[in-house]
C-alpha cells in the first residue's frame, strides 16, 4: 500500500508536468459548449490531416505526369495560413463597446472581424491568394480638400458610408520598449501594442493600436517579403494625408513562412520642438502572427453591431456617418507630424 | 486584461500585474487547491504562496501559457501542503481519492531497468504527454480536470452535464489505457 501510494504520488506529481498547451486547452473548455467546440475542432483537423495527406499525394501524381509529358520544372506556390489556429487574443478579453470614428480603428476592426470569423470558423469562404503590393489605390477616394494652409499636404477622404473591402490580413502583437520611441510618443506610452497590416480597398496600411489610441501608415515598398511602411502617407480621422516634405520614418516588417519576424522602426533622430524621436525598441510576439487572406467587405455599421452584440453588449450602435466629418482622430497626432 | 499584459506588468516588478492576475485566475488556482486540499485553513495561506511564487518567477520566466503555469505552481504548493499535512495527520480534500483512483494506473509487474529521476521524470513526461494527446478530446478534459485541475467528479458532471457514472467511466478507462502505456514503457518507481 505505501508503496502504491508513492508511485501514484510521483504519477500526480508528473502530471502536473505535462505540455502547458495541453492544460491550457482543458482550461479554456471550461462549459459544455466549449467542450464540444474542441472536440469539433480536432476532429476537423483530422480531416484536414487526412485531407491535406491525399491533396498531397495527388499533387505528386499530377507534378510527376505533367514533368514527364512537358520536361519542365514546376514552381509550387504554396499558399495558405500561419501555424496556429487559434485566436492571437482572449475573446474574454473583448467586453468593449467598439466604436469606429476613424480609418484606422475602421481597418483594426474589419481585421479583427475577419481573425475572429476565421478562427471560429463561421466563414472560410472566398479565400484567395493575395501578395502585397505597393499600389495605390488613391483614385478611390476623393480630394478631401482639407485647407492645412501647408500646400505639399494632400488629403484624401473616405466616404464612411461605403463598403471597406479586405483581401489580405496580418495581426500580430508586439511590444514597444522605448519611452521616447516614435510610436510610443504617437500611442501615448509603452507596452504591448495590437499591430494590423491589411490590403484593403483604400491602401496597404499598417495600424498600430494601444489601448484606446491608433496609429496608421501606408506602404511605401514591398520587396523580398520586406514591407516598408512610410510616416508620409498616414492616417487622420476618416482622411488619408499625403505629406511628401519633412521627415520621413519607416517602419519595416519582414514575413518568413507566414510569420512576422521582424517590426523596425530604425528613425534617425529628430528634432521637434522639445521632442526628439528615438528608433524605436520593438519585440515582436511572433506566435501571435496570424496571416489571412480573404475577400470580405464591410459597412462601419456591420463591424460595429457585429462586435457589440457578439461581445454582450446589447447596446446597437446606429451607423457612424454623423462621426464622418467630426475628425476623431487623436489631434495630436497632426501636431506631432508637423 | 490579457496576458502578455500581465507579464508585461510582472516584469516591470508593478503589483498592478498581481492584482490584475488575481482578478483572473483566482478561480483556477483557488480551485485546484481547494480540490487538493480541501475547505482548510491552509487555502488562504497557500493562495498567498501561489502569488509569492508567480511574483518572484516571473521575472526571469515568461510563460506562453499563464494559465498552465498558474495552474502548475498550485498544484506543486497543494501537494507539498498535503503531503505536510499528511504527516501530520490532517485531512485532505480530493487528494486522497484521486491518489487511491490513480493506484489503478500502476503496472502489475515491474520490470528490472531502474531509471535515475531525471530520467524517470523525462521518460514520464513524454509518455504522459503521448497518453493525453491520444485521448479523445472530451476524455483528456476530464482527465486534466480530474487529476489536474483536482475537480471533484460531481463537480464535472454539473460542469458538463454529463452523469457522475459515465464520467467515473470514462475516467476508469482512461486510467486503465494510461497503465497499459506505464507497462509496456517500463516505467516504475
Amino acid at each position: 500500500m505505501y508503496r502504491n501510494k508513492k508511485y501514484s504520488e510521483k504519477l500526480l506529481e508528473q502530471l502536473g508536468q505535462v505540455n502547458d498547451s495541453i492544460i491550457a486547452d482543458a482550461y479554456l473548455a471550461d462549459t459544455p459548449e466549449k467542450l464540444q467546440a474542441l472536440k469539433q475542432k480536432e476532429r476537423c483537423e483530422v480531416g484536414a490531416r487526412s485531407t491535406i495527406k491525399n491533396l498531397w499525394l495527388k499533387a505528386i501524381a499530377v507534378t510527376a505526369s505533367l514533368a514527364i509529358t512537358f520536361g519542365i520544372a514546376l514552381g509550387i506556390y504554396i499558399s495558405g495560413e500561419s501555424n496556429p489556429d487559434t485566436l492571437p487574443w482572449n475573446e474574454d478579453d473583448e467586453n468593449v463597446l467598439v466604436e469606429i470614428d476613424s480609418i484606422d480603428a475602421l481597418n483594426y476592426y474589419a481585421a479583427k472581424r475577419v481573425l475572429t470569423e476565421k478562427y471560429s470558423a463561421r466563414s472560410a469562404a472566398g479565400v484567395k491568394n493575395a501578395v502585397f503590393q505597393a499600389t495605390d489605390h488613391s483614385e478611390n477616394l476623393k480630394d478631401g480638400g482639407k485647407d492645412t494652409g501647408d500646400e505639399d499636404t494632400v488629403y484624401y477622404e473616405f466616404d464612411p458610408t461605403m463598403d471597406y473591402s479586405l483581401t489580405k490580413v496580418i495581426f500580430f502583437k508586439a511590444e514597444l520598449k522605448n519611452p521616447k520611441g516614435f510610436l510610443a510618443g504617437k500611442l501615448g506610452g509603452i507596452g504591448v501594442i495590437d499591430v494590423v497590416i491589411s490590403e484593403s480597398s483604400l491602401e496597404t496600411m499598417i495600424t498600430f493600436k494601444r489601448g484606446s489610441r491608433y496609429y496608421s501608415c501606408l506602404l511605401n515598398s514591398y520587396m523580398d517579403g520586406m514591407m516598408e511602411f512610410s510616416t508620409h502617407k498616414y492616417i487622420e480621422g476618416f482622411h488619408i494625408v499625403k505629406k511628401m516634405q519633412g521627415d520621413n520614418f519607416s517602419f519595416f516588417v519582414k514575413t518568413v513562412d507566414k510569420r512576422v519576424v521582424m517590426l523596425d522602426c530604425d528613425f534617425s533622430i529628430v528634432s521637434e520642438g522639445e521632442w526628439k524621436w528615438e528608433a524605436d525598441r520593438i519585440s515582436v510576439f511572433e506566435e501571435t502572427s496570424r496571416v489571412v487572406n480573404t475577400n470580405s467587405s464591410f459597412k462601419i455599421w456591420e463591424i460595429e453591431n457585429y462586435f457589440n452584440s457578439n461581445t454582450g453588449n446589447a447596446y446597437v450602435l446606429s451607423p457612424t456617418l454623423e462621426r464622418a466629418d467630426e475628425n476623431c482622430c487623436d489631434k495630436d497626432r497632426r501636431r506631432s507630424m508637423r | 486584461m490579457d496576458d502578455l499584459t500581465i507579464i508585461r506588468l510582472l516584469h516591470e516588478r508593478s503589483e498592478e500585474g498581481l492584482v490584475h492576475l488575481k482578478d483572473k485566475y483566482s478561480r483556477l488556482y483557488k480551485g485546484v487547491l481547494n480540490g487538493i486540499l480541501g475547505e482548510t485553513a491552509d487555502i488562504e495561506e497557500c493562495e498567498n504562496d501561489v502569488l509569492l511564487a508567480v511574483w518572484n518567477t516571473i521575472p526571469p520566466n515568461s510563460p506562453h501559457y499563464l494559465s498552465s503555469y498558474i495552474c502548475r505552481i498550485a498544484r506543486n504548493i497543494g501537494i507539498n501542503r498535503y503531503k505536510s499535512n499528511t504527516r501530520q495527520k490532517r485531512g485532505a480534500g480530493e487528494c486522497d481519492v484521486m491518489l487511491s483512483e490513480l493506484e489503478d494506473c500502476i503496472p502489475d509487474s515491474f520490470g528490472d531497468h531502474m531509471y535515475d529521476q531525471m530520467e524517470w521524470g523525462q521518460r514520464v513526461n513524454f509518455m504522459l504527454d503521448s497518453f493525453l494527446r491520444g485521448l479523445d478530446a472530451e476524455v483528456r478534459v476530464l482527465f486534466i480536470r480530474r487529476y489536474i485541475f483536482a475537480e471533484s467528479v460531481r463537480s464535472l458532471s454539473q460542469r458538463y452535464d454529463i452523469g457522475e457514472k459515465q464520467i467515473a467511466l470514462k475516467l476508469f478507462r482512461a486510467r486503465k489505457k494510461l497503465k497499459k502505456m506505464l507497462e509496456k514503457e517500463d516505467i516504475y518507481v
